[in-house]
């Protein structure tokens, strides 16, 4: 279970982040969050795994005080907790199944990432994590010769083989043309239903969040506006988190 | 089934070991190598005295050299050695950029090119310090020779880049002139040199960076600058004198340095 | 004419047909140029710059060629060894000095938000240091360690490194560091992260910075005999006072083609590794 408490961060230029945000989301949740850009939807995804500190508040996972955690027992929270990125953050110049390997990395040690000597067990899990999400047959192929839609696959399968209890995702289909955006938002669904796996996902287009997420939770200028069931969300309450009318760009397919 | 899928792709799992064997192979040839070349000498008590003495030297200047304005003193001999690297790349940019044209493809036909570039490449992996001495020589000892050496050697140099360059252009535009029948001199003067301008002077800069810094070991052989004066501190052990020309040395490099890297990115930027 | 010699230093000003008075740009370049003028006027005096005597003497230098060439073949045993010292001490110290300057220069890199203090307080040391010619570095350690190849290798390493941490560094803060952020964000270290997510990029880089100081050094480590830090240096040097010309034409002609062919393999090395 995800807690925040009068969660606050002000970054050190004096722009506020986050103000007073207090939410709580449960295990196996399905949640997206949505607002304009700059409304605190990354810091808000990003302090969950205290890529951002915060500067106020309490902040707790599965009852673990965040703003505590540094150095090893950091490195040890962070394990559960897979982060996938709108420019998929791959290592480009390095095969698909190596970069799946890295989020194997914590637990190895050293020596064996430096001679580059995976165990088998590792080496296993990272193709079915491939397999997965569909691209096993990709596994021996350069990172940077895959679309855009299969690098976020990569991505995500970087994710699962981390074996993560929360998926934090910022904009992971943003780059993503409509179609390759459907299939990846399908295998988010899928890991969450069928690996309770609780995903929290920054979305900036309000048809995908709505059609995916079981949940909305929606952000301006730093303050939670909008918290409730994607089911009971109105023309009025996009109004109120936008702060206008919808445009065009917030849509992946047509507008309606 | 979808256990036997996994299982082939694993089996698919390029081997490390033959990265480890170049490895280890490399690895052998260095130690082989050091152990052919290498004789390890003792640290004699001598030589600790000696580097010690130094290293103080280093940390108290000689004020006297310092402050010294005569052809003796720090500052004339930092000037000169200045002078040096700075004529010798002028020159050598002067020179290079006919001899450019000549080798690339681009601008001259294949026989000129092999002729040239062949020259180039021979005069650029010509030993600077035979260049030296032979200049020496043919102009008597001092900074003039050291000026000659500098710019046989930064012509071979700046050359190859501007070559380099010349073959990294845009085609585009040569062609169109090609196409309106332009002759060698108007494709040169219209299409090449705008585009080649910045590219040019940024591999100058760095150039009259090595170039300083080189000009400062001239004096080995007797073709002017600080080197002289440092070889002859360290011969008589005068590390007081030797520290003082060392930062004289540090303060000239570094000027240049930061100069030449400001200019050059203010040229990249531009672009 | 005088108006047209004026507008170098000042801009034009058109008005155009409806109204609009335009103004040149100012170039910078008249001023640039002169600057460069005075320069080298300055600069020609404090050398004695003297084309005259160049013309006049000029012959001296092709005598000198003259006499080296043809060359003395058979005195090729005699310079083997030291012509073998002077490519493996070049070998030697730019692979470990490159090889130290990897780890250094990562430290050195912004992008991991070491320790300010240190970090900059390092590169001003290195900066220091890479200011200083190779033989500076040949001349101290000779006091040391004595004449020989291993006092050449140390000054070739050590000049290596200077230039190829300020090489990495600066490249290093140049890279992608997304790979980097999702790895971190796994619960990985520091040091993981960078083999993982740096290393991969920055490697083709690295090996090519190897070539490229590897020719850069078999060039200079030919002057290093002359202090006594081993190698061809020490013949050359004897070989001219001696005034055994013909010999010295052999050692020339060894260690110009010897740069060439590095520079061959080198340039070959790098288009290979341009892709890793």
């Amino acid at each position: 279970m995800i807690k925040l408490e009068h969660v606050s961060k002000v970054y050190g230029n004096g722009t506020k982040g986050l103000d007073d945000v207090s939410l709580e989301i449960q295990n196996g949740e399905f949640v997206a969050i949505i607002g304009l850009s700059g409304a605190g939807k990354s810091t808000l995804i990003r302090t969950i795994n205290k890529m951002i500190d915060i500067t106020d508040g309490s902040l707790t996972v599965d009852g673990v005080d965040v703003s505590t955690l540094k150095g090893k027992s950091l490195r040890k929270f962070r394990r559960k907790i897979g982060m996938v990125f709108q420019s998929f953050n791959l290592v480009t110049k390095v095969s698909v199944i190596n970069n799946v390997l890295t989020a194997r990395a914590a637990d190895m040690s050293f020596l064996r990432i430096f001679l580059g000597l995976y165990k088998k067990t590792d080496k296993v899990k990272a193709l079915e994590a491939l397999d997965k999400v569909g691209i096993l047959d990709k596994a021996y192929i350069r990172a940077d010769q895959l679309s855009g839609g299969q690098q976020q696959r990569v991505a995500l399968a970087r994710t699962l083989a981390q074996d993560p209890e929360i998926i934090l995702a910022d904009e992971p289909v943003a780059a993503l043309d409509p179609v390759m955006a459907e299939t990846v938002m399908d295998d988010f669904k899928r890991i969450n239903k069928e690996m309770g796996i609780t995903v929290l996902i920054n979305i900036h287009h309000v048809d995908l969040a709505l059609q995916y997420a079981d949940r909305i939770i929606g952000i301006k200028a730093g303050k939670i506006v909008y918290d409730g069931p994607s089911s009971a969300i109105t023309e009025d309450t996009l109004q109120t988190i936008y702060g206008r009318k919808l445009t065009d760009d917030e849509f992946m397919k047509e507008k309606k | 089934m979808s256990n036997d899928r996994i299982d082939n792709k694993l089996k698919e799992y390029p081997s490390v070991w033959v990265k480890f064997a170049v490895m280890a192979v490399f690895i052998l040839i260095m130690i082989f190598l050091g152990k052919i070349t290498l004789q390890f000498n003792e640290i004699t008590e001598l030589g600790v005295r000696l580097i010690k003495g130094a290293l103080y030297g280093l940390i108290t200047p000689s004020w006297e050299t310092i402050i010294d304005l005569s052809k003796n003193g720090l500052l004339y001999m930092v000037l000169e050695t200045f002078a040096i690297g700075f004529l010798g790349t002028i020159i050598g940019a002067v020179l290079s950029i006919p001899l450019a044209f000549l080798c690339s493809h681009r601008t001259a036909p294949r026989w000129v090119n092999v002729i040239f570039i062949t020259l180039v490449t021979v005069v650029r992996s010509f030993p600077t310090i035979m260049i030296a001495i032979m200049f020496v020589k043919t102009v008597g000892s001092g900074p003039f020779a050291g000026v000659l050496t500098m710019s046989i050697g930064s012509t071979g140099m700046i050359t190859k880049m501007t070559m380099e360059a010349i073959e990294d252009l845009d085609n585009g535009v040569v062609e169109a002139l090609d196409a309106s029948g332009c002759n060698a001199f108007t494709k040169i003067r219209l299409g090449i040199l705008p585009q080649l301008s910045a590219a040019m002077l940024s591999n100058i800069l760095y150039r009259l960076d090595i170039n300083v810094k080189n000009a400062s070991i001239l004096g080995l052989v007797g073709a002017g600058g600080i080197g002289a004066a440092l070889i002859v501190g360290i011969e008589y052990r005068k590390w007081n004198d030797v520290g003082a020309l060392l930062w004289g040395i540090v303060i000239l490099v570094l000027i240049i340095e930061l100069v030449s890297t400001k200019i050059r990115k203010s040229i990249s930027s531009k672009d | 004419m005088f108006d047209d010699l004026i507008h170098v230093f000042v801009p034009r000003t058109y008005k155009l047909s409806n109204g609009k008075i335009v103004k040149e740009k100012v170039s910078k370049s008249p001023y640039i140029i002169i600057i460069l003028i005075l320069m080298v006027i300055g600069c020609g005096k404090i050398v004695g710059f003297n084309f005259s005597q160049l013309i006049k003497r000029g012959h001296f230098f092709f005598d000198m060629l003259k006499k080296m060439f043809p060359c003395n073949w058979s005195y090729w045993p005699m310079m083997k060894k030291a012509m073998l010292d002077t490519i493996i001490m070049s070998i030697l110290g730019s692979v470990i000095g490159c090889v130290v300057a990897l780890p250094v220069s990562f430290f050195l890199s912004a992008n991991f938000k070491i320790s300010k203090v240190i970090t900059v307080s390092s590169r001003i040391v290195i900066t220091l240091f890479r200011t200083l010619p190779i033989m500076v570095f040949a001349c101290f350690f000779q006091l040391l360690f004595g004449m020989g190849t291993f006092t050449g290798t140390l000054a070739i390493s050590v000049f290596t490194f200077t230039i190829c941490t300020k090489m990495m560094y600066e490249y290093i803060e140049t890279v992608d560091m997304g790979a980097y952020e999702a790895i971190q964000s796994t619960g990985a270290s520091r040091i993981k992260c960078i083999w993982t997510s740096i290393w991969p990029q920055v490697k083709g880089y690295f090996f090519s910075t190897v070539l490229l100081t590897l020719e850069t050094n078999v060039k200079s480590a030919s002057i290093l005999g002359y202090v006594g830090a081993g190698g061809i240096g020490i013949v050359l040097d004897s070989q001219l006072s001696l005034r055994k010309y013909s010999n010295l034409g052999l050692v020339v002609l060894v260690m110009t083609l010897t740069v060439v062919a590095l520079e061959f393999l080198a340039r070959y090395g790098r288009r290979k590794l341009s892709d890793v």
